[in-house]
């Protein structure tokens, strides 16, 4: 699979994912990684039909997101996965996944949750699944769309941001 | 005047209520629309958000966003599909349809209403060239 970014964003699929990242990167297809969503057919149409001319959305669970990217099929197609969290990311790296980096790009308030950046709140869970996939050596970025400012995350980083619980 | 159906403006960011501020001032009348920001709202608590509001008074409804394809877009279908009466969703939405919107509420049927948004809020798109 032509993966060209993997993405965090509780937006699900949206105006940065359709109208941001997909023609920054080249991307003609959207993976979105939801258990809730591929499992209400209604929301899951409103998904689909959302989308602009030219980009397709593929709704996934998660484990089914996790065979797509683990098979060896020769699809070409550019991809973004989207999952709507980072402890969904966290899933399917742990499971087998062979997913290099991954980019924070829109966590909103949450209970507990202290901002890093403008539109990522983390909680000190997710923080707890930042350290193990920064422990797995996975890249990853905070960063809204493909050339807007941004930052390495590493754990330092994060609390330094004001993440730390 | 009731208006024949409620709307409900849903963008990001201020743009809805300084739309909206905007409108009525062209307008003369306040009160008729409702304006909700996505600012803080994930998927799912944006989609609830609506989904109250729809669900807070029976009848038709109009779901005004900015841009279809975002989160206010998906959002607002998504809250719609789940809601047992009529309600459109429109996107693109710009002054001149909220000002249809405004002049037009209290007198014009649902269906007829919407019509009436959509063919104005195209209109106002537009080219304003200025020879050299």
């Amino acid at each position: 699979m032509n993966l060209v970014m993997a993405r965090v964003d509780d937006r699900l699929v949206h105006g940065q994912v359709v109208l941001g990242c997909c023609p920054a990167l080249g991307a003609s297809r959207v993976m979105l990684c939801s258990d809730e969503v591929a499992a209400d057919p209604l929301l899951a149409r409103v998904y689909r039909a959302a989308a602009p001319p030219g980009i397709q959305v593929e709704i996934l669970d998660r484990e089914a997101t996790r065979a797509r990217l683990s098979s060896a099929d020769d699809d070409r197609q550019p991809t973004i996965l989207v999952a709507a969290s980072i402890s969904d990311l966290l899933w399917l790296v742990a499971s087998g996944s062979p997913l290099t980096s991954v980019t924070l790009g829109g966590l909103h308030r949450r209970a507990g949750a202290r901002e890093v950046w403008p539109g990522v709140y983390l909680t000190p869970t997710d923080l707890g699944d930042l350290r193990q996939l920064l422990g797995r050596r996975l890249r990853v970025q905070v960063q809204s769309v493909p050339g807007a400012e941004g930052f390495e995350a590493s754990l330092p980083e994060l609390d330094r941001r004001g993440g730390s619980s | 005047m009731q208006p024949s159906m409620r709307a409900l403006l849903v963008t990001h960011g201020d743009l809805g209520a300084e739309l909206l501020a905007t409108s009525e001032a062209v307008v003369g009348v306040r009160g008729q629309l409702a304006a909700l920001s996505n600012d803080g709202h994930t998927a799912a608590s944006l989609r609830d958000r609506i989904g109250q509001w729809l669900q807070a008074r029976p009848g038709p409804a109009l779901l005004l966003v900015d841009e279809a394809s975002g989160s206010c877009g998906v959002a607002a279908a998504a809250a719609a599909a789940s809601h047992a009466d009529v309600t459109w969703v429109v996107g693109g939405v710009n002054i001149a349809m909220l000002v249809a919107y405004l002049s037009s509420c209290s007198h014009l049927p649902p269906e007829r209403l919407v019509d009436k948004v959509l063919d104005r809020g195209r209109s106002a798109v537009r080219l304003v060239r200025s020879e050299p």
